[in-house]
């Protein structure tokens, strides 16, 4: 029997699945290649950084560059899909994460990030792949 | 009574300090020694010290010019002329001089008048200015043990002049005035209020907004505070602190601070300066009496790009200006200037990272449209969430909505107290859950589900003044908004109940004329003791009398009928009255659930309301 596209079920695991590898592979790209984090985004993407709004993967780039380095420590991961009608049939879901984070010369912090990541189809190619559409990040206060 | 005579003195403190006579090079031979000491032109001088702008002309520099800007530059090749010289060469230990009477290596003298405090201040020099030719300008007059009167003078003619007046002034009670003057060290005054005050206008005067520029220089020398018998010297303890207070709460933001000329022997309180000007550029710190370059390691966290050290003695004893240029370095790679010269630019490896943050900004809302928007919903679900009964939050949730709670442990805590026992067997924890039944179990869909997990949940009483919201997506299909804060626990019976953060992100989607929630997902830690410690002090907004189980929390009128329908069987329910009367109340306030409470509350205070108000049908 074919999968349904559209059986809940499915969505939701592909949304887990999905949740789980990108929150791994965002936070050890953040911390230890994070030239390469701006190709995780849209072009269109926005992020609010601590209450900074950055709008663009241009921005965002030049923002996560002139970031500390840091070690992330993950704590917590939570996903779930988004009704196709909300998104207007764009294939698109929800993560949560939560852990500490130790900026270079700063001291150890807990953060709380929540991402919707939508599909997004790369021209040319027949690739298809998780891109963010929004990033809003916040340290919870010592 | 002589504030004509002391405006007489007033000039005297434009003297450049390099114009030293030769009493004042000596080091810490008192304890003098320790204070800056701003000469006057007119101070008898056994050596016959010449005026001062005979001697700047002879020197043949243009330093005359320069000292009036006060720039001071030339100091570092003046600083082995004869002047200095003599000073250190002889005339040390002996008070008696050529004047004839005593001199201070300070400048300073003490002046006591036994029994002066009985007579009064003003009595006392009006006294002395009646016995002295000389005019003089007293200094922190004070009393202290017993009856002595005692203040302070700078001048050497005046001490004498003054030491003369003994005996010779007769009080009406028949007693001859005794004064007593001795040379003394700077005096080190106390800082109370009203200095700390002085201190602070002072240092706005010497401040200039425009460059950001703080120019403590020759500060000892400051005529507004002299002109009020105070001195404060930079190198005693006690004053600086309160000058680097006084910056770090009124202008943190300063770029550029000279301390030039300040007879500061150490940089010992310093310290903290980083702190408190983080934006420090610029740093002069030239004539002064650093005596090693270990002196800079105490203030290496300035981010320095600009400092000023000659006519320091370890300047002036360098050999090797390379070997001063990378002392310097050492302590501060990124200066570009040192001592007015530039610096050819540092050579590193760039690999350092930052260690600055962006500055953390408060809510943020997109515009002032959402803003109204989400903060009333969030006002209206947490006016729900945290009341005895969720149920009503049924109305805020769409019909396929999906919510799930996580928890996470917090790493930045030594133990994580309280435990999570009510959440955990909910928590949807992805790297901590890999089991799907319970993956699944945990994902609740369609808003009975999500109202019946809420439910479950431990009571709770949030914090509002801790809410802090980011709005990520606003479109006219969706707005999505992360909400974080405290809350506790507030059906524990424990008198300590568990005090958590959390952060919450809503999307919601338009539903009659207002947002119903599609999907939420709550993160849930503990709180910092910082956080718990905080938390709830500040008085919280009077909540409504009653939760509001409106559908849409956030409407413009007119509501859609089914609303309005929930909205007046609620407010007829909470306020006694009869639905007739309740939707009256609530069309007559724009179906304002809040306003419609307030309003029926102070009229039935007043006893305004009539009994057939409260008239059910049967």
């Amino acid at each position: 029997m074919a999968t349904d596209l559209q059986d809940p079920k499915f969505r939701i695991d592909q949304a887990s699945q999905a949740g789980q590898e990108f929150a791994k592979l965002y936070y050890e790209t953040f911390d230890k290649r994070r030239t390469l984090l701006p190709k995780l985004y849209l072009p269109s993407a926005t992020m609010v950084w601590q209450g900074n709004p950055v709008s663009g993967m241009d921005a965002i780039a030049k923002f996560q560059e002139s970031l500390p380095t840091s070690e992330v420590s993950l704590e917590s991961v939570d996903c779930q899909p988004l009704p196709d009608s909300v998104t207007q049939g764009q294939t698109s879901i929800l993560v949560s994460t939560c852990g500490a984070v130790t900026f270079h010369g700063n001291p150890i912090r807990t953060f709380t990030q929540s991402f919707m990541l939508t599909v997004h189809k790369t021209d040319e190619s027949k690739a298809i792949s998780w891109k963010i559409a929004s990033d809003c990040f916040r340290l919870q206060d010592s | 009574m002589s504030s004509k005579a002391f405006s007489i003195l007033q000039g005297k403190h434009e003297v450049p300090f390099d114009e030293l006579p030769k009493s004042f090079v000596q080091g810490k031979e008192n304890d003098a020694g320790d204070s800056p000491h701003f000469p006057h032109a007119s101070r008898c001088n056994p050596y016959g010290a010449r005026p001062q702008s005979r001697r700047g002309f002879r020197q043949g520099d243009s330093r005359a010019a320069m000292d009036k800007e006060g720039q001071n530059t030339g100091a570092l090749q003046r600083l082995g002329l004869p002047v200095r010289n003599r000073g250190d060469g002889g005339h040390q230990g002996g008070y008696r001089g050529g004047g004839g009477g005593a001199t201070s290596d300070s400048g300073w003298f003490k002046v006591q008048i036994p029994h002066g405090k009985k007579y009064g201040k003003d009595a006392v020099l009006k006294a002395i200015n009646s016995m002295c030719d000389v005019p003089f300008m007293p200094y922190h007059y004070h009393h202290k043990g017993g009856n002595m009167a005692e203040f302070f003078v700078q001048d050497n003619k005046a001490a004498d002049a003054i030491r003369r007046a003994s005996r010779r002034y007769t009080f009406p009670n028949g007693f001859k005035m005794v004064i007593l003057v001795r040379p003394c060290g700077a005096p080190s005054l106390p800082m109370d209020d009203n200095t700390i005050e002085k201190l602070k206008i002072s240092m706005s005067n010497h401040y200039d907004p425009a460059t950001r520029s703080l120019d403590l220089s020759n500060f000892y020398a400051d005529e507004a505070l002299n002109k009020e018998g105070i001195h404060l010297a930079l190198n005693k303890v006690n004053v600086m602190v309160n000058v680097l207070k006084i910056i770090g709460e009124n202008i943190p933001e300063v770029v550029s601070v000279s301390f030039s000329n300040n007879r500061l022997y150490t940089c010992d309180n310093l310290v903290e300066l980083s702190e408190k000007g983080p934006n420090i550029k610029k740093l002069d710190l030239s004539h002064n009496q650093l005596k090693g370059e270990q002196e800079l390691d105490k203030i290496k966290k300035l981010k320095l790009e600009e400092l000023v050290l000659e006519g320091n003695p370890f300047v002036m004893h360098q050999k090797d200006q390379s070997a001063y240029v990378s002392a310097v370095r050492k302590r501060f790679p990124k200066v570009l200037k040192l001592d007015g010269k530039d610096l050819p630019p540092p050579i590193g490896f760039d690999l350092e990272s930052p260690t600055d943050l962006p500055t953390k900004q408060g809510s943020y809302f997109m515009n002032e449209e959402v803003k109204n928007l989400v903060v009333r919903f969030l006002e209206q679900y947490f006016s729900i969430y945290d009341s005895d009964d969720r149920q009503g939050l049924l109305e805020a949730y769409h019909n396929e909505a999906t919510f799930s709670v996580n928890i996470a442990q917090n790493l930045t805590l030594v133990t994580n107290y309280p435990k999570y026992h009510d959440y955990l067997s909910e928590s949807r924890n992805l790297v901590k859950v890999k089991d799907p039944v319970k993956r699944n179990k945990c994902l609740k869909q369609g808003k009975l589900n999500v109202v019946a997990a809420l439910c479950n949940l431990p009571k709770t009483s949030h914090d509002a003044n801790s809410f802090v919201l980011d709005v990520t997506n606003a479109t006219q299909h969706l707005l999505s908004f992360i909400v974080s804060g405290i809350f506790k626990e507030s059906d524990t019976k424990s008198d300590k109940p568990p005090v958590r953060y959390f952060s919450r992100h809503f999307v919601t989607v338009p539903q009659g004329s207002g947002i119903v929630i599609i999907n939420e997902m709550l993160t849930i830690t503990n709180a910092t003791p910082k956080q718990v410690q905080s938390s709830f002090k500040q008085v919280t907004p009077t909540p409504s009398p009653s939760p509001v189980p409106g559908s849409s929390p956030v409407v413009s009128s007119p509501l859609a009928p089914d609303v309005q329908r929930a909205m007046v069987k609620s407010f007829s329910q909470q306020s006694g009255m009869n639905e007739e009367w309740s939707q009256k109340c609530l069309d007559q306030n724009d179906w304002d659930f809040q306003k419609s409470a307030k309003v029926f509350t102070e009229l039935q205070q007043k006893g305004a309301i009539p009994a057939e108000a409260y008239l059910k049908p049967q």
